[in-house]
């Protein structure tokens, strides 16, 4: 059943690729967005008929490398596509709507593939499926980012993790001798490099989510469209990194420091979010932020129990994209001018949209999910018609604006707290309940703000990469060109061989012919050899 | 008289010579191609004569014809025919007058037949005076070269030296063992249980002899000179034809009479070989002159033939012959292509005027690189054959110190050719060359088949040979 | 049905014949002739092949595919053929990224006649390589392969120093030299045996030992290990067409191969105990390169620094002596060879843009969408992301170097990383916004080339979602 949704993807995928070069593309991505539905109605008017049957493809037939390419459909996988692909209806719609983005079937094609990236890994049950998907997603997430300086930044970063996950799990493979997830936990108590194995598998899944040092990488998406920066969040890398943590948890059982690590550095990245997205002055970022803090709180809840990446997946997800579509349609333009009867049409676009898909899908809707689009709803409605008076007062002073938009955060940090309780139990810390008393008393007051642009405008991981590992990198590279290629071996060893060999190829000629008497010399020569062979022969 | 019939391959070599001096003084309409023409069918009848008599021999005492030998003077006739047919266009093409040469190198091939089917120390002997002289008259005649009455000279003292320790070495073995037959003196010192000083320098002296004679080093500035001031026929004739009758004769020689002194002198006719090959491909490696050159290369390549059979049993002779073979038609191809070396009529010798020679003769240039890459014993050539048949019988006969030689050696030889493709393919070209003979393409094109023909199924060129070799050497 | 040596002499026949006629054909401006012969023989080599693969197909017994041709008399050879899936389909790769090169580099070269005839020559050889079972036909195949690249790189490579050309052919030469000896001493002991034969001999005797060690080294004499890279170094990095690069970085595939077929069945602990050393060597190689690598920005290097990694890394995953990683090696090399062809045809076109344009390339990508995905899908597969059949490969020999020997494989995972790092940097360099660059949209792969290179994606994603695809239903 999942597999029939998974081809019927594919299928569409590959169809709107071969067409995506044409004209027309709104039109093309309104049929493929109802395509999609109708897979989707097709998918949901299954899910009663309990059929739960695996897909399973005997990819590599090894004894030792048994590699399977799996499709679950296990009722937890059946409930997160049901949700998740409402999601994916409402980003597409948001591809469709949105009127500056030129690319729309292009980047619904990308959403599409994610989607079915992202059932592929939380299906998989070995380490290939797991890693293929995920590269996949990786591969998916550097397609996504229209301008190239962000598609750089954000791709190098998100293909280290990659590269350290294969490391770090082929390591696990030469101790285990299974690719199987399930053997995970035959690893830990022989403590092969326990730490060190864990630390990187942290390090790539901090990386993918975004924890402290790493969310730098999230703020260059500060450019993108919101189409493709919801992209980004709802489907693509971080995502990656909740599913990895999910699949590889069991490695972090019995070890306590990792524990406390990841506790404190969650908090510390979470208040970090915060931080920014109350006191910067650019709205995108406040909006990335905000992700952020949503993704982390998701870290935080899928660490603690695993098995809660299925309800908090698509609940995230959801909030993720209300709370960006909120600060979208509050502010929506690109040089961030409010602009109100824009605003105001494509609220009203996307609410009809969306409602669209909800009337025609609401027996399969929870509640959960209602709400939270209710929510969002409701906060959009708040912001366009807050930007609405702003524009008619022609109030020039920002510091309204900001402050509308503090509650506006404020509103949404609670809505996760309370719409996701895991997340809200995993991270009900005195010291995170201090910070919101905190911030809240400081919102106003610009003194963090300060702050909060100082720690910010450094990138300071960036620096850290280039002088301690890519400088002394390409030095070294040039001093070993230079010194061993060029000077020992071209200079100094070929050199010496070619002049030798060429001074005594010219002796010998000379000796043979410019020489008057070298038939005497060498007939003399050759008679005295003889002579002595004769003189050794007779002696033996 | 019928030994006289007998002995008809031979006459009729001779006969070629008077017919050759008759028409020279009585024919008005004479042209160079006149002597080749006449040459031709004269060498087509005396292959076949050869054959006819094959294991016949007239004056047993003297000579001793053998399948072996046969196989050898057959080859050799192939050669100079070959060799005669391009050679005449130098001459038609020079205008030069023929008659002489032909003479002279018909005289040769009579003598050498002689000599490589000598059963007596005395034919032997006349036998090489009859060649050197002939190597005189060459010299004198066909050099381009102020200077040839020296070289002619240093070539006669040489000779003499020869000369003389021959004659000292066949002196001491007829005092000794009271005959000059090859097998009375092998039957004597069968049975001499030590070898005395005298014996050991006759042997040494009989083997010198032939050094000199292959213009192997140390002996070997005459044939050096001959490579520089010769012309281009004298050139081609003297490093094809005579060095295989010259090994059979040596091999017939060490078979019938010296092999008595194998234990105490095996070793010594690898002295030259040696030299020969490492000086052969460090030298060739310093020339500049293609034709030193490659005779450079062709000395590198007997010192390698004799290093293959030195050890004289009937698998070390029939891979040196395979060898020999294959090295010989590379050379005639070689040469062949030497006769389009040919800028304003007149034949090229510098290597810096070959530069860039492919952008215009491209095929002539494909075949020098299979033809040089075949000297390499570089695979998939045939010469990758020959080099596997000796280096594989070094093996078998665990002669390490050969191997290591032979492979220093084929190594040098490497870079030379590396050396002249830089020039023929990888520089520009600065010079025009004339429009080559119509021969030379066809000459080029039954050597390139025989050759392709050969490499995949061996069997076809060498199946009967090594029969023949086989049965013989026994 | 067809006899199965007859097809496998016809995929050796094919591209050798084609040579000929490129050979004959006139000498044009374009050439399409000899272009349009070569994609002809190339196409129709890779029909037979899918031919003999359904062949491999019908037919369980492996034996039906061993040929044997009685070759040379003296010393008695025959060579024997056989085939298999990873003969197959490293043969396959071999004549799709050469169609590919061909292609590509058809549109800016000039001779293209000489640079037709040398690569279907290489062709013609390299799948005789693949093909042969038995020593002696190996070593002809494995040496024949020298005289084309040779060429290749003299003629075709537009290198500014010919020296590096001699000093590489000879380092090769001298590798080919100790193969030699070492199969004849082989063939002196157990004669002219197959591969399977040699893989199954008792290794724990001195003799077999001394032939392990000398075949591994020869072989190893064709693979870039530090400090000799610099032979192979000095002159591929140099190379500017394609085509050329292409076949040059093949080169060492050869020698891996050699290994491939050579690996004993069972290592005694006294040969493996030396594995450390070439582990240690192995890694500094990677990461030498690499950083040499890295540090160059120019793309050739960068892709031959990748090309060198990978095959260390193949060489030291065969070391590894696990019996997984040398069955997925064929899967592995397929996919490799696939990328690494795309890849360099595909960067030469971005630079001949370059060229044409007199410009930067920085920037090209972000215009160029085609190219662009192109580029960036053949880079992903490069570093190893798990879209080919390479990530299994690295996947099993990092699991394995890293589990037994953590010290030296944390340098090689380094090394790997170092120079997939290069490999982004220089996508990013092309993907990065830049106004000087001249070079506009028209300059796209034109849609046929687009739709070629995409069927060799869809060959390198089925290569890891199920090898043998195409042929056989596991």
């Amino acid at each position: 059943m999942v597999v029939n949704l998974f081809i019927g993807l594919i299928s569409i995928a590959i169809f709107s690729a071969f067409i995506a070069h044409g004209k027309r593309k709104k039109i093309w991505s309104v049929l493929l967005l109802m395509a999609l539905c109708i897979l989707s109605y097709l998918f949901i008017n299954n899910l009663n008929s309990n059929n739960h049957t695996n897909f399973i493809y005997q990819w590599l037939p090894y004894q030792d490398l048994n590699a399977d390419f799996r499709i679950s459909s296990s009722l937890h996988i059946q409930n997160l596509i049901t949700q998740l692909i409402y999601l994916l209806g409402i980003l597409i719609s948001l591809n469709i709507i949105d009127k500056e983005e030129n690319f729309s079937l292009n980047i619904s094609l990308l959403h599409i593939l994610s989607f079915t990236s992202i059932i592929l890994m939380i299906s998989s049950n070995d380490f290939f499926q797991m890693m293929f998907s995920s590269a996949l997603l990786t591969i998916i997430g550097f397609y996504t980012p229209q301008s190239s300086q962000t598609k750089q930044k954000f791709f190098s970063r998100s293909f280290w993790p990659e590269i350290i996950c294969f490391i770090t799990l082929a390591y696990i493979y030469g101790i285990n001798n299974s690719i199987s997830l399930s053997q995970l936990e035959i690893f830990t108590p022989k403590n092969h490099q326990q730490n060190l194995v864990l630390s990187l598998i942290l390090f790539a899944i901090a990386c993918k989510i975004g924890l402290f040092p790493f969310n730098g990488t999230y703020n260059y998406l500060s450019n993108l469209s919101f189409n493709r920066l919801c992209g980004i969040f709802a489907l693509s890398i971080p995502i990656a990194g909740l599913i990895l943590i999910a699949k590889l948890h069991i490695l972090f059982t019995n070890s306590a420091i990792f524990d406390k690590i990841i506790e404190y550095w969650s908090i510390l990245s979470f208040i970090i979010a915060i931080m920014n997205s109350l006191f910067d002055n650019n709205v995108r970022k406040k909006a990335i932020s905000l992700a952020q803090m949503i993704l982390i709180a998701m870290f935080i809840s899928t660490y603690h129990k695993p098995d809660n990446i299925y309800t908090i997946l698509p609940n995230g997800i959801a909030i993720i994209i209300l709370s960006l579509i909120m600060i979208y349609i509050a502010l929506l333009t690109p040089n961030d001018q409010p602009k109100i009867p824009n605003t105001i049409i494509k609220y009203i676009l996307f609410s009809i949209s969306s409602l669209t898909i909800i009337i025609l899908f609401k027996e399969f809707i929870t509640p959960q999910i209602y709400l939270f689009i209710a929510l969002g709803y409701l906060c959009a409605l708040g912001c366009a018609l807050k930007t609405a008076i702003y524009e008619t007062s022609k109030t020039q002073e920002t510091s309204q604006e900001y402050n509308w938009m503090h509650y506006t955060i404020l509103m949404v940090v609670s809505g996760v707290l309370i719409f996701n309780k895991s997340a809200y139990l995993s991270y009900s810390n005195i010291y995170l309940e201090l910070f919101f008393i905190i911030s809240l008393i400081f919102a106003p007051t610009k003194i963090l703000t300060s702050i909060n642009q100082q720690a910010w405008q450094i990138d300071w991981i960036d620096r850290l990469y280039e002088t301690t590992l890519i400088s002394p990198i390409k030095t070294l590279g040039k001093i070993l060109l230079f010194t061993f290629d060029f000077m020992f071996m071209e200079r100094g060893i070929m050199t010496g061989i070619a002049t030798t060999y060429r001074i005594i190829c010219e002796y010998c000629s000379e000796s043979q012919k410019k020489v008057d008497k070298a038939w005497l010399y060498w007939t003399l020569g050759g008679i005295i050899i003889f002579t002595i062979y004769i003189g050794i022969k007779n002696y033996d | 008289m019928e030994n006289w019939f007998v002995m008809l391959p031979e006459i009729w070599l001779i006969i070629y010579v008077a017919i050759a001096s008759i028409v020279n003084r009585y024919r008005k309409s004479k042209t160079p191609k006149t002597f080749f023409t006449l040459a031709k069918y004269f060498l087509f009848v005396e292959i076949l004569l050869t054959l006819v008599f094959y294991n016949k021999s007239a004056f047993a005492s003297f000579w001793q014809n053998t399948s072996f030998t046969t196989l050898f003077k057959v080859i050799v006739y192939l050669l100079t025919l070959g060799w005669l047919y391009l050679s005449s266009k130098w001459f038609l093409n020079k205008n030069h007058p023929s008659c002489l040469f032909c003479c002279i190198i018909f005289i040769m091939l009579t003598a050498m037949s002689l000599l490589a089917s000598s059963s007596n120390l005395l034919t032997l002997l006349s036998c090489f005076i009859v060649i050197c002289s002939c190597y005189i008259l060459l010299m004198f005649q066909y050099s381009h070269n102020d200077k040839r009455t020296v070289y002619t000279k240093q070539y006669i003292y040489t000779f003499l030296v020869f000369l003389f320790l021959s004659i000292s070495a066949i002196f001491w073995l007829y005092y000794t063992s009271g005959s000059v037959f090859y097998k009375d003196i092998k039957l004597y010192f069968s049975n001499t249980i030590q070898m005395d000083i005298y014996t050991i320098s006759a042997v040494v002296s009989l083997i010198s002899m032939f050094v000199f004679l292959l213009g192997l080093a140390p002996f070997h500035i005459w044939i050096v000179k001959f490579w520089e001031n010769g012309i281009l026929p004298i050139y081609g004739f003297i490093t094809l034809v005579p060095p295989l009758l010259y090994l059979c004769s040596f091999i017939n020689l060490w078979k019938e009479c010296l092999s008595f002194a194998k234990f105490s002198s095996i070793s010594f006719i690898l002295i030259p070989a040696y030299i020969s090959i490492i000086l052969g491909a460090i030298s060739a490696n310093g020339e500049k002159n293609i034709r030193c050159l490659f005779g450079y290369l062709s000395m590198y390549c007997i010192g390698f033939a004799i290093t293959g059979f030195a050890n004289m049993d009937n698998l070390a002779i029939i891979a040196s012959f395979a060898y020999t073979i294959i090295a010989l038609l590379s050379f005639f191809g070689i040469y062949t292509i030497f006769l389009s070396f040919k800028s304003h009529n007149d034949y090229i010798e510098d290597l810096d005027a070959i530069k860039g020679f492919s952008q215009l003769r491209p095929y002539m240039s494909a075949g020098f690189i299979i033809f040089i890459f075949s000297l390499t014993g570089l695979a998939p050539t045939l010469g990758f054959i020959g080099y596997l048949s000796i280096i594989n019988n070094l093996f078998a006969n665990n002669a390490w110190l050969s191997l290591g030689i032979c492979i220093t050696g084929i190594l040098l030889c490497v870079r030379i050719c590396l050396q002249i493709i830089n020039y023929i393919y990888f520089a520009d070209n600065t010079q025009k060359y004339d429009r080559a003979e119509k021969s030379t393409y066809i000459c080029l094109f039954v050597n390139m088949t025989i050759i392709f023909a050969a490499l995949i199924n061996p069997n076809w060129l060498f199946h009967y040979i090594f029969i023949i070799l086989n049965e013989s050497t026994q | 049905m067809i006899n199965p040596l007859t097809m496998m002499m016809l995929i050796i026949a094919i591209p050798f014949i084609g040579m000929l006629f490129v050979l004959i054909s006139k000498n044009t401006d374009n050439n399409k002739n000899a272009f349009s012969v070569a994609i002809f023989s190339i196409i129709t080599n890779i029909s037979i092949i899918w031919q003999i693969f359904s062949f491999i197909k019908k037919k369980k017994v492996e034996t039906d595919l061993i040929e044997k041709i009685d070759w040379l008399t003296f010393p008695n050879i025959s060579l024997t053929f056989s085939i298999d899936n990873v003969d197959l389909l490293l043969i396959l790769a071999i004549h799709i990224i050469l169609l590919t090169s061909i292609i590509f580099n058809y549109a800016h070269a000039n001779k293209q006649k000489y640079i037709l005839t040398f690569s279907l020559l290489f062709l013609s050889m390299i799948t005789g390589l693949f093909i042969s079972n038995d020593i002696f036909s190996f070593f002809i195949f494995y040496e024949g392969i020298m005289l084309p690249v040779f060429m290749l790189i003299g003629i075709h490579g537009e290198m500014k120093k010919k020296s590096s050309i001699n000093s590489f052919f000879i380092y090769n030469f001298i590798g080919c030299l100790l193969f030699l000896g070492t199969i004849i001493y082989i063939y002196q002991i157990y004669g002219n045996i197959t591969l399977d034969k040699l893989r199954h001999l008792n290794f724990q005797t001195s003799h077999n030992r001394y032939i392990w060690f000398a075949t591994i080294i020869a072989l190893m004499f064709r693979i870039p290990i530090w400090p000799f890279h610099y032979f192979i170094s000095s002159v591929n990095t140099k190379l500017r067409n394609s085509l050329v690069f292409t076949i040059v970085t093949l080169l060492p595939l050869s020698g891996l191969y050699g290994i491939y077929c050579f690996w004993p069945n069972f290592i005694p602990i006294e040969i493996s105990q030396y594995f450390i050393w070439i582990n240690i060597i192995g890694a500094l190689t990677m990461l030498f390169l690499a950083l040499m690598g890295y540090s160059n920005p120019n793309i050739q290097y960068r892709i031959f620094a990748f090309a060198s990694i990978y095959y260390v890394l193949y060489l030291l995953g065969l070391f590894s002596n696990n019996k997984m990683i040398y069955d997925n090696f064929g899967y592995a090399v397929f996919s490799f060879l696939l990328i690494l062809g795309t890849l360099e045809a595909i960067s030469n076109y971005i630079y001949q843009k370059e060229i044409l344009n007199d410009t930067t390339s920085q920037g090209f990508l972000c215009r160029a969408k085609k190219l662009s995905f192109v580029y960036s899908f053949l880079i992903f597969s490069a570093i190893g992301l798990p879209i080919s059949a390479m990530f299994t490969n690295n996947f099993l020999i990092f699991s394995y170097m890293l589990s037994h020997n953590i010290h030296s494989s944390i340098i090689l995972v380094f090394a790997w990383m170092i120079i997939c790092g290069a490999l982004i940097n220089e996508i990013m360099r092309l993907k990065t916004d830049n106004k000087d660059c001249k070079i506009g949209k028209n300059e796209d792969l034109p849609t046929k080339y687009f739709m070629f290179i995409l069927l060799i994606i869809f060959m390198i994603l089925m290569s890891f979602i199920k090898p043998l695809w195409f042929v056989i239903d596991v």
